[in-house]
């Protein structure tokens, strides 16, 4: 039945939602339809005043074909409206739709289907319609009746009804010995009718109003009183009209609370969806997103709120996001629920109370998915309530927001690692360049003084002897300090802190074991420590923080002359640590300042040390503070000299007692 | 060092010129000293020799060193000094785990080595002569187990129940590195996060309160590793 031509044309299958049991029928057909053809597929629901007057069960199913139209790859669509066939050739028209599938229902045989249809058809000649007749159901697919069935006499609407005909009937009682005209008198009941059909809920008030008004019109004013006896047949008439005033009336009045309701609804799920919208857009991070829905979940259904993330065909660690008045501790035990979660999963389909599947669950689960691809399953601690249908519809759309916020978050994510893989490669090549030319400097060194040592042992004085050893000695001490920053390099380039082994440290052990490792030309130097007396704590790898003081040292020895001061210390700022190592050497210029934590960058001045860096010390002391979240920065020390400051968070840690 | 003329020393090292500066080192300061370039003979002779300390390189051609530190306490609780080349800290962890006493890390200075040794024969002489004490005595440093009590030249120290167990922890176990994981699991059975950020409160209180009337260093850090009280 699908066109040829639809080749050339994007194939877009609607498929037509409503809450028949049968109608997963449709939707599974449309589906494979849209599938073979690789085109898109759209699910939609044509929501009339009606269907406020749907029982509970359809609405429920109703939900749930709209999960399962979900499920099969549809986006799923509602529009308001009362004409179905109007609004179901609008929407096809304006997103193009080639295939319409539609059910209808095969027990009438002049049934408002066919109807339907062939309005359909007439209003769309360019798409393929396909009918598809229900099976024989005991499900009548019909609202209104389901809906009155469900009615119950409301005690406020009661009071009200009666008061508008007390009120009414005394106006009458007191106009009536000024022998004004009858009419009036029924004019007066008729406005009353009117008024209880606006003011009550439903129509039903309205003709009792009308059927009262009526007795009372007949039995207190009308001749012979007292009596219901009429004897004019002209008031037969009037009766008529109060009642068809009070259906009317009624009816136009039911419809405007009705469209009313709706408009609030929908200006209250827009307010919700539109602030999701807005705050996941925000979010910085998937976890960001994953919270940000929580909360909104929260709000929504009043209940605390799990979350399963799925990666690799599982489900992750399940965290919680408890409601006011719920300790998180509580929530812990859902954990056992687990298996309803990890099957919504698998079966990207709802599970959980409130569902069919493990309907003895606490919390009912749904999934954050595109399509296909399921990025996690919330978890509803709703106890039983089972959401309405407007709250259902914002859900789905909130889930459906963040998916879309967390694929998006995944997206920059990937972007953002091919760029540090681009930066990688190139740094690599920058860092191999650079090494292999200044490794051959300390070699040659070691190489030659060795292999003179061993041919010119007996002609060497012991003087140039002890020079030679020491400077093997120097050139060796050089090339493991340079291995030791190469090794924190490589743990570095991957771009991510997932190479570090952060655990809480005590900045104090950290900086007193680092002073172990300095140079053994600092003996040049006086090096102070001031360290703080309080326990500060920051969540770091230790060895390269040591490896940022020893960096830091050796970079103040080496840049000023001997008999300098350098001042090691640390100090709480707040919540952050200031770790601080200052000079009172020469410093640098304002110009240089921008440059010394760059890669390969080293300084033409003054170097007390007979070897030039290779330019990695200090920015590999900028890489770590960074890769810890931390910042560093040099400033002019007083009067002269260099401060480097390391500031990086404090970590809070609950002690034993 | 008269002990130390006595002392036989057991090198499980496969690379020569690292062996040969270990052998030329031992030699130099008056150990005996036994080499074996593989965990099989390292293992053997080992065995045959009774040597009084073993100098492990973890990255043997045969088997994994771990596995060397395992074969061989499942029969003697001989003194095993691990050489590491490798940067992570967590095969030193393993090795003191698997019953390794002490690490020393490639590239390193004659001198550190020698330090270790010095420690670590100290320590086997300290066993040598009554570890079961009831009384623990280390330079001025004096636990009495029994009374539950600690005294530094004399007087006695003020230590917090957590503090005194670290310091028993560490006493008995003098010489040897224990690991983070290994303290506070005994100290508190577990080992997260707040256990480690515990251990290094208490351990930075209790090294105050030992230096402050001493003029010894009792307890040394390992940086990423753990802790460990020298015989003075």
């Amino acid at each position: 039945m699908l066109k040829n031509e639809a080749t050339e044309k994007a194939i877009h299958v609607l498929a037509c939602l409503s809450s028949s049991p049968s109608n997963k029928n449709i939707l599974l057909t449309a589906a494979r339809s849209a599938s073979a053809f690789g085109g898109r597929f759209t699910a939609l629901f044509v929501r009339t005043s009606r269907a406020r007057g749907m029982l509970e069960a359809d609405r429920e199913r109703l939900a749930e074909n709209m999960r399962l139209a979900g499920s099969l790859g549809a986006a799923v669509e509602t529009v308001n409206g009362e004409d179905i066939v109007f609004e179901i050739a609008e929407f096809a028209r304006i997103t193009h739709v080639t295939d319409l599938f539609i059910g209808v229902n095969g027990r009438f045989y002049v049934s408002p289907g066919r109807n339907i249809t062939r309005r359909l058809v007439k209003a769309l000649p360019d798409v393929s319609v396909h009918v598809i007749p229900y099976a024989q159901e005991n499900h009548d697919y019909r609202y209104s009746d389901d809906g009155r069935r469900s009615f119950r006499l409301d005690l406020p609407d009661v009071l009200k009804t009666f008061a508008v005909m007390t009120a009414a009937t005394l106006i009458n009682i007191a106009i009536f010995p000024s022998k004004l005209s009858n009419v009036n008198i029924i004019t007066i009941y008729l406005i009353s009718v009117l008024i209880t059909s606006v003011i009550t809920a439903e129509i039903f008030y309205g003709i009792i109003a009308a059927v009262i008004s009526v007795i009372l019109f007949n039995f207190l004013f009308i001749e012979p009183r007292f009596t219901f006896l009429v004897y004019s047949p002209e008031y037969i008439v009037t009766y008529l009209m109060t009642f068809l005033a009070a259906i009317i009336t009624g009816t136009l009045a039911a419809r405007l609370k009705d469209s009313a309701r709706q408009s609030q609804e929908t200006a209250r799920k827009t307010r919700i969806l539109l602030e999701t919208n807005e705050l996941l857009q925000q979010a910085a991070c998937e976890d960001d997103s994953i919270r940000i829905t929580a909360e909104q979940l929260k709000r929504l259904m009043d209940c605390s709120v799990l979350y399963y993330p799925a990666a690799a065909g599982r489900l992750g660690k399940m965290a919680v996001f408890p409601s006011e008045g719920t300790s998180p501790e509580s929530l812990a035990s859902l954990e056992s629920e687990r298996n309803a979660a990890q099957w919504t999963y698998e079966n990207n389909q709802a599970s959980g109370v409130t569902t069919e599947y493990f309907s003895d669950s606490a919390c009912l689960y749904l999934t954050v998915k595109i399509g296909q691809k399921i990025y996690g399953v919330y978890g509803l601690a709703v106890t039983g309530r089972k959401p309405t249908y407007v709250q259902k519809n914002v859900l789905f759309s909130i889930l459906g927001e963040c998916a879309l916020s967390i694929e998006n978050e995944r997206n920059i994510e990937k972007r953002e690692k091919a760029e540090i893989i681009a930066q990688n490669e190139r740094f690599r090549a920058n860092l191999l360049r650079s090494i292999s030319h200044d490794l051959r400097t300390p070699l040659t060194s070691i190489y030659g003084n060795a292999s003179n040592l061993l041919l010119g042992d007996a002609q060497m004085d012991e003087a140039t002897k002890k020079q030679l050893y020491s400077d093997i000695y120097d050139d060796a001490t050089w090339l493991i300090d340079l291995v030791e920053n190469l090794l924190s390099v490589t743990k570095l380039e991957d771009g991510s802190s997932s190479c570090l082994h952060k655990s809480a440290e005590l900045i104090n052990d950290i900086v007193t074991e680092a002073m172990k490792h300095i140079d053994r030309h600092s003996s040049e130097h006086i090096i102070q420590t001031d360290l703080a007396d309080d326990f500060i704590f920051v969540d770091a790898d230790a060895r390269m923080l040591m490896q940022v003081v020893i960096n830091l040292v050796n970079n103040a020895v080496k840049h000023t002359q001997n008999g300098s001061t350098i001042r090691v210390s640390t100090k709480a700022d707040g919540d952050r640590l200031l770790l601080t190592v200052e000079d009172n050497g020469p410093g640098v210029s304002d110009d240089e300042k921008k440059h010394v934590f760059e890669m390969f960058y080293t300084s033409d001045e003054f170097s007390n040390d007979r070897r030039r860096g290779i330019g990695l010390g200090l920015a590999l002391c900028s890489s770590i503070i960074s890769a810890h979240g931390g910042r560093i920065t040099l400033e002019d020390a007083d009067p002269h000299g260099c401060r480097f400051i390391c500031s990086l968070k404090r970590k809070e840690v609950e002690l034993h007692e | 060092m008269s002990n130390a003329g006595k002392a036989l020393i057991l090198t499980i090292e496969d690379d020569r010129s690292v062996s040969n500066l270990i052998n030329t080192t031992l030699k130099l300061h008056d150990y005996r000293y036994l080499s074996a370039a593989d965990g099989t003979q390292g293992i053997s002779l080992a065995a045959s020799n009774q040597p009084d300390i073993i100098l492990l390189d973890l990255g043997l051609p045969d088997m994994d060193g771990i596995k060397v530190i395992e074969n061989i306490r499942s029969w003697s609780q001989i003194p095993i000094i691990v050489i590491s080349a490798r940067s992570e800290d967590s095969d030193k962890i393993h090795a003191l785990d698997a019953g390794a006493d002490d690490y020393i890390t490639k590239p390193f200075s004659v001198d550190e080595l020698l330090a270790r040794l010095r420690v670590t024969l100290r320590r086997l002489q300290y066993m040598s002569t009554g570890t079961h004490d009831a009384v623990f005595v280390n330079g001025d440093l004096k636990i009495d187990y029994p009374a539950g009590t600690a005294e530094l030249n004399g007087t006695e120290l003020h230590l917090t129940p957590n503090e005194y167990k670290l310091l028993c922890l560490l006493s008995r176990n003098i010489g040897k590195v224990l690991t983070h994981k290994f303290i506070t699991q005994n100290i508190w059975g577990s080992s997260w996060d707040s256990d480690l950020a515990s251990l290094r409160v208490y351990m930075t209180s209790l090294r105050k309160k030992l230096e402050a009337g001493s003029e010894y260093t009792y307890i040394r850090t390992h940086v990423g590793i753990g802790y460990q009280m020298v015989k003075i």
